[in-house]
């Protein structure tokens, strides 16, 4: 088992109501994981959680393990050690991910540098290998540009050659198309989709949409209010679905098969059934 | 284009500034002779000195004269003994300088890393106690600290002269030994006004979404702080640390008279108690001057810190 | 944490207060009479003992704190009642008008309130309390300003001012009626800030002579005096010294708790 959480809770502050709690999942080598959820659900928390950058204020109980080390308690040093080069993440708004005073290939560089210990030459060369390969046209030109002269498709690309390149072993990506035009979001798919099957990453997927993650991933998790409420393979899931929230979210997905005139269904409809 | 704005800009507040400099001293109520030499002067002594300043003249050509003498690099004779000041002026200047100069570097030294713990620290005990030190400072006196300061190193322990000054001319190393405490006194006070502003753009730093992705990188706090945290902090602390020239300069007046060095600011008060107008008057023009040359030089960086700003030019935008 | 930083300030600006209450209500002695034994040791008749010309302690730091609130009240009084409307007029202003006034805020910032000290001095031929506090006010004005104005930009760009502009009302109601109470919060902490600026500044002032008259106690001024003795009699300095920094370190610290209460803080994520 690669990645293997339990029981995880998560508490911001003096706040007594958790922000997540008793979340369990794993992923296995190469294995793609989705977990789906609206808004607030916790998702977001949860990725955060495993990459171990939610803040001072937070309060995490529960197990996270890596390769079978637990993670949770451990220094930040420890855990340095392991993003970048084991974990690899993207986040949802690539307009301000990127530092706006430094070249996107000085950004890239420098990660290559951090975990492989590469001299400049041998990491500007890995830097334009990486930014071809994520699908941008002019690796050189992109390499030296500010973040502010590039488009926010382009500017996603290098945040995912950021993640991607020290080939790490689970790459979370949380709502990483969600800030793109259509067109786009789905030639990034496409790519994430390539690059990982190419190195064997393992995904943990995160979106509230539930056609991008029945793309990209086998197997779903449903988060509501904090909680995972369903799990399984993604054509039981949806096939099946046993929790009123999941029911909820595939028929107000495919609002192709409304009738023209009639009111749309909302998740509030299916919890009234159940 | 930007560059001949600000040009323009700058001159016209000096034009101003030297224009309130110049009706302060002399449309307050009150003859300026009359207040140069006392409520004891004979009134002969009083219409000398003011045939002697020309205060006879009208208004607008007292201005032209002081500012004709002002830009063709003089200054006016003292009202008192009618000696040229201007190498006073410009010996006091200088000490002055490196007294500002090397208080600056000790408020920098001190705010950089006191306020990026105290941000990075900002929800444990650690780093209130930095604020909370931050806060002390800013509340004591300058002379205060410099009063101390003599006390403990200079008489106490004896490390360093407990005031007076020594033209580096003459011994460098008594010049750099005179320094020290008057400049410690100096940047302590700013320093500790400096960390609240170097703590709050830390944490708008810590806010960012890319300071997010450099830690998700595998960059530890302070490396991700010191790599991608002091670039973009860059044209937030040059501002304020030109906005702080002037209490500087002012500070400097203060710790100056604590430390019995002979700058530009014992200068100046001696010169208040002689009532010398005209010399009062110039010093106090130039220091505003100086001000306001340094807000020039802080806005014309802008272009060379912020890669935007590089940019837009580049693309002529 | 934040309600904890509030009332340490409210406390000390609230013990400087009743200070200067307690001094015009009743003194242990006059401040300012001279006489035997001089550098004495606390006692009966004098519970902090005596000055280097037997004048008593208590009463004289008792008094002084007069003298700090009376140059505070003035100095924030001309920088709030100037910087505050031109603030909401620049705010409220395009084009060249606005430009003037923060052109204006700019020059007057350029000169430190010790440089308006001097310049005023040196014209009236001597310091005075006046020259003080009027050289304190003029340079709290730039501050002013700006926080208001950017106060009243956010104001004004609210859909209500729109429509109370539609409905046709003037620029003055809708100054008085939406700038002005949406200003008061910054403009309430900003006077806190400046007042602890201001006392800085008093006592600085006070300290090179520039300041309150001889005849009146003033923190700064002891300070000054106590400076031969300091080697013997440290607490002709300390004293003072502590009152000026309790005072100061009181507005600051009042100023920020109620940014603090007013400012609604960004939740934090990530570290």
């Amino acid at each position: 088992m690669m990645l293997k959480v339990d029981q995880l809770t998560v508490r911001f502050g003096r706040r007594t109501t958790p922000a997540i709690s008793g979340i369990g999942f794993h992923i296995d080598q190469g294995e793609r994981l989705g977990l789906i959820g609206e808004s607030g659900s916790g998702k977001s928390v949860t990725s955060l959680a495993v990459m171990g950058l939610l803040g001072d204020t937070a309060r995490i109980s529960g197990s996270i393990r890596w390769k079978g080390e637990e993670l949770v308690g451990r220094s930040d040093a420890h855990y340095s050690r392991l993003r970048g080069a084991a974990m690899g993440m993207v986040f949802q708004e690539p307009m301000t991910a990127l530092d706006p005073t430094m070249r996107c290939g000085r950004q890239v560089a420098e990660v290559v540098r951090l975990h492989a210990g590469a001299d400049r030459g041998q990491a500007r060369a890995k830097v334009l290998e990486i930014l071809a390969t994520v699908g941008l046209a002019d690796p050189e030109r992109i390499a030296d540009s500010y973040p502010d002269e590039l488009s926010g498709g382009q500017r996603q690309r290098v945040l995912i050659a950021m993640a991607m390149v020290n080939s790490p072993q689970l790459l979370i990506a949380d709502e990483p198309t969600t800030a793109l035009d259509v067109t786009v979001q789905a030639k990034v798919l496409e790519e994430l989709d390539r690059m990982l099957a190419n190195t064997g990453a393992g995904l943990l997927f995160i979106s509230h949409d539930l056609a991008v993650v029945a793309r990209m991933c086998e197997r779903i998790a449903v988060m509501y209010r904090g909680s995972i409420v369903e799990t399984g393979r993604l054509d039981q899931v949806l096939g099946n679905p046993q929790h009123p929230y999941t029911a909820g979210l595939i028929a107000t997905a495919d609002i192709t098969s409304a009738e023209p005139g009639s009111r749309l269904p909302v998740i509030q409809d299916f919890w009234r059934q159940s | 284009m930007r560059t001949l704005k600000l040009l323009g800009n700058f001159l016209i507040c000096l034009a101003v500034a030297s224009v309130v400099v110049f009706a302060v001293v002399n449309l307050l109520p009150g003859d300026i002779a009359g207040v140069i030499l006392g409520p004891n002067a004979s009134p002969e002594s009083v219409a000398a000195l003011r045939e002697r300043m020309g205060l006879d003249e009208p208004l607008v050509m007292r201005y032209v004269t002081w500012m004709g003498t002002l830009l063709s690099g003089h200054v006016p004779r003292s009202a008192l003994s009618g000696a040229p000041v201007g190498a006073d002026i410009a010996g006091r200047f200088a000490v002055t300088g490196w007294l500002v100069f090397f208080g600056m570097g000790v408020a920098i030294c001190l705010a950089l890393p006191m306020g990026a713990w105290a941000a990075l620290n900002r929800h444990r005990p650690s780093g209130w106690l930095v604020s909370g030190f931050a806060q002390f400072g800013m509340a004591i006196p300058a002379f205060m600290v410099g009063i101390c300061l003599t006390i403990i190193f200079g008489v106490k322990l004896r490390w360093f002269p407990a005031n007076g000054y020594v033209e580096a001319s003459t011994s460098v190393t008594g010049w750099l030994s005179h320094l020290v405490l008057p400049s410690i006194t100096l940047g302590a006070v700013q320093g500790a006004i400096l960390v609240r502003y170097v703590r709050s753009a830390f944490v708008d730093v810590l806010r960012t979404d890319w300071f997010r992705t450099a830690r998700s990188v595998g960059w530890r706090r302070w490396a991700a702080v010191w790599r991608h945290g002091l670039r973009n902090t860059a044209l937030q602390l040059v501002t304020v640390v030109g906005l702080q020239v002037g209490s500087l300069f002012a500070g400097a007046i203060v710790v100056e008279s604590v430390f019995a060095i002979r700058g530009i600011g014992t200068y100046l008060l001696q010169n208040v108690s002689n009532r010398d107008l005209p010399v009062v008057s110039t010093i106090v023009l130039m220091l505003v001057a100086l001000v306001l040359v340094v807000n020039l030089l802080v806005d014309l960086s802008y272009g060379f810190i912020d890669p935007r700003l590089r940019n837009r030019r580049r693309l002529g935008r | 944490m934040k309600r904890a930083v509030l009332w340490a300030g409210a406390t000390l600006v609230a013990l400087v207060v009743l200070a200067c209450l307690v001094s015009v209500a009743w003194l242990p002695t006059d401040p300012n009479t001279v006489g035997t034994p001089t550098l004495a040791p606390p006692s009966a008749d004098h519970p902090l003992g005596t000055d280097n010309l037997g004048r008593d302690l208590a009463a004289r730091l008792l008094v002084g704190a007069r003298s700090c609130l009376l140059v505070g009240v003035v100095a924030v009084s001309i920088g709030a009642v100037i910087g505050v409307p031109l603030g909401i007029i620049a705010g409220g202003s395009r084009g060249v008008a606005a430009t003037v006034l923060m052109r204006g805020a700019d020059i007057v910032y350029a000169f430190p309130a010790l440089l308006l000290a001097i310049l005023l001095a040196a014209a009236r031929g001597h310091a005075s309390t006046f020259t003080a506090m009027a050289a304190i006010g003029l340079s709290t004005i730039p501050a002013f300003m700006r926080v208001t104005r950017s106060a009243a930009v956010d104001v004004l760009a609210q859909d209500y001012v729109m429509a109370a502009r539609g409905a046709g009302f003037g620029l003055g109601h809708i100054a008085l009626r939406h700038v002005l109470p949406n200003v008061a919060p910054v403009v309430l902490v900003q006077s806190s800030s400046a007042f602890g600026v201001a006392i800085l500044a008093e006592a600085s002032l006070s300290y090179l002579g520039l300041g309150t008259p001889p005849t009146t106690p003033s923190w700064g001024r002891m300070i000054y005096e106590a400076q031969s003795f300091v080697y013997s009699d440290i607490q002709l300095a300390a004293l003072p010294g502590i009152c000026i920094a309790a005072a100061v370190l009181g507005f600051n610290l009042l100023g920020d708790g109620l940014r603090d209460l007013l400012d609604p803080t960004l939740r934090e994520i990530t570290r």
